[in-house]
């Protein structure tokens, strides 16, 4: 039986021996051809796939049969006009091929197999145009099914060795393949070969970057950022063995303590004092689970950092109450929350915190650094606020620590030189130097080595640990040096990658993530990983989380970032700042960091980009003061920048500061930058930039009752109507407008805004309420009355009781003025139910006064001395001037016209009334000062009163 | 300017988060309307609150609360009486 395999090299194969086959290509390729179409072919056509040219092609096709026949002679037949190569479909590996969807998993086992390489591999004529065209597009079919075929073979074995060859295979035959590179990460992570899995993502970043100049997609950024999480029951296994490495002494009091405590408690001392080893055994002796997170450094700008290192999952909500409850939600279960390094606590964690503790049943026990707490005021405002049990750790006994260090170091020490040992044995060092540390011979025999640690470290265990490490237990010089200074000798001993990675770690922060400290050191993953190890083992750092290092204490990180020199530091925070910038990261979750690093290095461009980026996060996370912290920053760094980006640069970060909710006072000193810059912006033609200078001018304007500015910086924005919501837009500047009418101020900009919102088309109860007083205020009585229904009914419908009630009281007001009473009384007694229904203002009193007005005008035998006298009481002297003003009017007794006329002057200057002033001072034969935006009534007023006209109430 | 008193309860202990969004909103409006904010005092329960403001008069105090939003109890004008104070001010 004769095989022909296809699918890689051209093999012929008669009963089970390989056939040599032709030298000529094209006879082989004549072959290849005929065999995997499996159909007759006419002479010409195979002459033109093959000898397309002058020559004699059907010659050159029946040589090419004839050197063919010897080895296929039963199955090719050649004949006048036809070729063809007739066998079973067995006989063919191409012909064998199943659809992967449809085929048993055997089936597709054996599929898989048949493929030795490409289809036709090598077998290319480029001189053949039809063939080679032919040939490509076969190939290409041909893969795309063997993809087919390992993707779903790695699909269906799951995560298990099987899968694996599988997916090692894909990437190979498929190696642009997000997907495939992902699918291939996961399935090593997934099976805890992390190491394989960073080194495969490697792989492909250097492929992608090599071959594509890209990054690779988001797939596998994704799929490395998994590496590491383990399955819940591998987790469990990795925490226990995290946290039964290390000794635990003394601190039983202490721990006593805090068990019996229900309010807050704070771990106070000074560092390496073991604060965060007691947060680490309550953590394992507590039967419910705990969550842990610790503080960042100030300069770093996380919001809610604390809480997302031990959420891990942190909610994502519309606004911060809601977001607050999301966090309070996911804490049932929970026994405990420990925030570690509290000293450092952003305003955004401290205030979560705050509401955690207040509404929900979750203990906290925080640790704080002894004196470094006294710096933070949203710390300072915890402790206060939640009265905080402070425990305050001192060191340990000379007992405890001789246990510490004889129980822990020395044992350890012993394993890791054993450890080392091995490493040694098993793979020699490439750099052929030995390692100080693990090498120097150790006196374990002396008694009680311990005792110069004892005596030395004072009973702080980091410095008792730190000394054992140092070899201050058989070092009989060693003298009481700082603790910086012993670390740093011992950091001094590592020598080659571990030495060179140690620094990197330490300026990337008090916790690193290997793929970054990678990516910017450009070590290989496996030179790194070793690295990484020999650092675990010398007790430097250690796993922080499930994708970090971290190191075992500050203290640690600050002796190794000081390893750096100057200059080099500068290029260090660079590299880190581009790493990070690299990492895929949706969120802008790193963009503190970035500025952070990029500020340190220089980089004034990527830190002001990044800067944005965090400030706009700060924003979506309503972390408004850290917002305010990095847009600040962010402008001092803009300084350096030039032209044109640094006014973009500028304005984007000022976007940032009005935006953040933080009071308006805080934000007000930046309109005069804005303006300066706007007005820049606007001279270098850099239209968006000027637009939303101008825009957030008329925000902040706005929020500070520069009603003429926002109105002036409104008109100034083409952009603004476009830019902002319209909705929001048209609500804003139509509650502007309600406010100025109501207090009777810069009636202009009013009516400006009003037609600005009526143009945007949305209608409210705002707008309907602020034309109603426009036109009333214009003296369109009738015009303005419809509004002013609409506004009451919109108001209604939303259960806005007080915008209801503005709208009534104007109608009843309105009516006055335009002396109907009747008409007044109407309205009154719709405006009391709405008043009724108020809790705490003074609309019931208001609403009866009004009332009392207009039966006093219709004649009725009121007391409205006594309705004015409720006014008095409740201090409403817009009302007593309108009131006062009006019952002047009406008033036929002209010696208690003019009472009420001064009584209502005083009133309506002490609140900026002007129209009722002017009308007070015309009933007092006063001359009135020339306002601009006294009513149509107060002038009419004035008018009638020069030609000595005059309305009284109705008389019974 | 006249010294304004305002009260208010609540049924809730109230959040800071509660309290800060509250008093930036009454605070826009209270600028709007020309009135300052002097002090509060917030009960150790955190259900009782009491504001103090200086103003034209109460009702600015009072349209600013309503503007905003914020529900209050009361708003009364007031006369200050403390050590700095002249006794023949009682």
């Amino acid at each position: 039986m004769i095989e022909i395999r296809l699918l890689g090299e051209l093999h012929v194969e008669r009963d089970g021996l390989a056939v040599p086959l032709p030298p000529s290509r094209k006879s082989r390729a004549l072959l290849a051809y005929l065999a995997a179409t499996g159909r007759p072919h006419r002479r010409e056509r195979l002459c033109e796939l093959l000898w397309d040219g002058p020559d004699d092609p059907r010659a050159a096709l029946r040589w090419s049969l004839t050197k063919l026949r010897p080895i296929v002679a039963q199955h090719l037949v050649a004949g006048r006009d036809h070729v063809s190569y007739e066998c079973d479909d067995a006989a063919i590996d191409a012909r064998r091929l199943c659809l992967p969807t449809t085929a048993t998993t055997d089936l597709l086992e054996e599929c898989a197999a048949l493929y030795r390489g490409e289809f036709l591999e090598g077998l290319d004529l480029p001189g053949c145009f039809r063939y080679q065209q032919w040939c490509v597009g076969e190939r290409e079919r041909f893969r795309q099914m063997h993809i087919a075929i390992l993707a779903e073979l790695t699909r269906r074995h799951g995560v298990s060795d099987a899968a694996l060859p599988h997916a090692r295979r894909r990437v190979i035959v498929d190696p642009f393949n997000d997907q495939a590179h992902a699918t291939l990460i996961s399935l090593l992570a997934s099976m805890g070969q992390n190491r394989d899995a960073l080194q495969q993502y490697e792989h492909c970043r250097q492929l992608f970057d090599r071959e594509l100049g890209s990054r690779p997609g988001p797939e596998v950024e994704e799929a490395r950022r998994l590496i590491g999480v383990p399955s819940p029951s591998r987790r469990a296994a990795t925490q226990e063995a995290v946290e039964t490495s290390v000794t635990f002494v003394g601190r039983s009091a202490e721990i006593a303590l805090i068990r019996v405590t229900t309010q807050p408690v704070l771990l106070l001392g000074e560092p390496g004092i073991g604060k965060s080893r007691i947060i680490e055994e309550l953590r394992k002796h507590s039967r419910a689970p705990g969550l842990y997170g610790r503080a960042f450094a100030a300069e770093m700008v996380r919001p809610y950092g604390a809480w997302i290192e031990a959420l891990q999952d942190f909610p994502a909500e519309n606004d911060r109450t809601r977001l607050f409850d999301a966090v309070v939600q996911r804490l049932a279960g929970i026994a405990f929350i420990a925030i570690d390094d509290l000293q450092w606590i952003d305003e955004a964690s401290a205030a979560l915190l705050h509401y955690v503790v207040r509404t929900s049943a979750v203990r906290i026990v925080c640790a704080a650094r002894v004196g470094e707490i006294d710096d933070n005021p949203h710390a300072q405002r915890l402790i206060r606020d939640l009265q905080f049990v402070t425990i305050a750790i001192g060191p340990l006994s000379p007992d405890e620590t001789r246990a510490l260090v004889e129980g822990d170091v020395l044992r350890s020490r012993g394993l890791a030189v054993r450890q080392s040992r091995n490493d040694e044995i098993s793979q020699p060092s490439t750099s052929g130097r030995r390692d100080s540390e693990t090498s120097q011979p150790r006196d374990e025999t002396s008694p009680r080595p311990a005792d110069r640690v004892v005596q030395l470290s004072g009973g702080n265990p980091l410095f008792a640990l730190e000394l054992a490490r140092s070899g201050a237990t058989s070092d009989a010089g060693a003298q009481a040096a700082p603790i910086t200074a012993i670390i740093a000798a011992r950091l001094a001993e590592l020598s080659g990658p571990a030495r060179e990675l140690v620094a990197w770690a330490a300026a990337v922060g008090h916790q690193f993530d290997v793929e970054t400290v990678g990516r910017a050191t450009g070590m290989p993953a496996g030179e790194m990983l070793g690295a990484l190890e020999k650092l675990e083992r010398s007790a430097i750092i250690r796993p922080a989380g499930e994708r970090a290092y971290d190191f075992v204490h500050d203290l640690v990180r600050d002796a190794a970032y000081q390893m750096i020199t100057g200059p080099r530091r500068t290029l260090v925070h660079r590299h880190i700042a581009r790493a990070l910038r690299e990492t895929h990261d949706p969120d802008g979750a790193l963009a503190g960091d970035i500025v952070h690093h990029a500020s340190l290095a220089g980089d004034h461009a990527l830190a002001c980009e990044a800067a944005i980026e965090a400030g706009e996060r700060c924003l979506r996370m309503f972390a408004y003061g850290e917002a305010m912290t990095v847009g600040r920053r962010g402008l001092l760094i803009a300084e350096f920048l030039d032209g044109n980006t640094r006014m973009e640069t500028e304005m984007r970060l000022l976007s940032v500061l009005v935006m953040s909710r933080t009071p308006v006072r805080e934000r007000v000193p930046f309109a005069g930058k804005i303006a300066e810059t706007t007005e820049l912006a606007r001279r270098a033609g850099l239209a968006k930039t000027a637009g939303l200078g101008a825009h957030l001018l008329a925000c902040l304007y706005e929020e500070t009752n520069n009603y003429g500015g926002a109105a002036d910086a409104t008109i100034q924005s083409a952009e603004m109507s476009r830019a902002a919501d319209p909705t929001t837009a048209a609500l804003s500047m139509a509650t502007s407008a309600r406010c100025l009418l109501v207090l009777q101020r810069d009636i202009d900009r009013a009516e400006e805004l009003l037609a600005q919102a009526k143009a945007i088309g949305v209608p409210s109860h705002e707008l309907s309420l602020g034309l109603g007083y426009l036109l009333a205020h214009q003296g369109k009585a009738s015009e303005a009355a419809p509004h002013l229904e609409h506004a009451l009914e919109i108001a209604a419908r939303q259960q806005d009781h007080w915008r209801e009630w503005l709208a009534l009281s104007r109608l009843v007001t309105l009516a006055l003025e335009e002396g109907d009473p009747v008409l007044a009384r109407q309205h009154c007694a719709r405006l009391l139910p709405v008043a009724a229904k108020m809790y705490g203002g003074s609309e019931s009193e208001r609403s009866e006064v009004l009332e009392s007005v207009a039966r006093y005008a219709m004649g009725e035998p009121i007391d409205i001395e006594a309705a004015v006298a409720r006014l008095r009481a409740i201090d409403s002297k817009s009302d007593i001037a309108w009131v006062l003003s009006y019952l002047a009017q009406i008033e036929p007794d002209r010696e208690r016209a003019h009472r009420f006329a001064a009584e209502a002057l005083v009133a309506a200057e002490t609140v900026g009334r002007h129209s009722e002033a002017v009308i007070a001072r015309t009933i007092l034969g006063q001359r009135a000062k020339p306002f601009r935006d006294i009513s149509a009534r107060a002038r009419a007023f004035m008018k009638e009163r020069n030609h000595g006209r005059s309305r009284t109430r109705a008389v019974v | 300017m006249a010294v304004l008193v305002l009260e208010q309860s609540f049924e809730i202990p109230i959040t800071p988060e509660e309290l800060n969004d509250a008093a930036a909103r009454v605070d826009r409006c209270l600028e709007v309307h020309g009135a300052r904010w002097m002090r509060s005092y917030l009960s150790l329960d955190r259900r009782r609150m009491i504001c103090e403001f200086e103003a034209a008069d109460a009702e600015k105090v009072r349209e600013s609360y309503r503007s905003a939003g914020v529900k209050f109890d009361g708003v009364w004008a007031a006369d200050v009486y403390s050590p700095d104070v002249p006794t023949a001010s009682y």
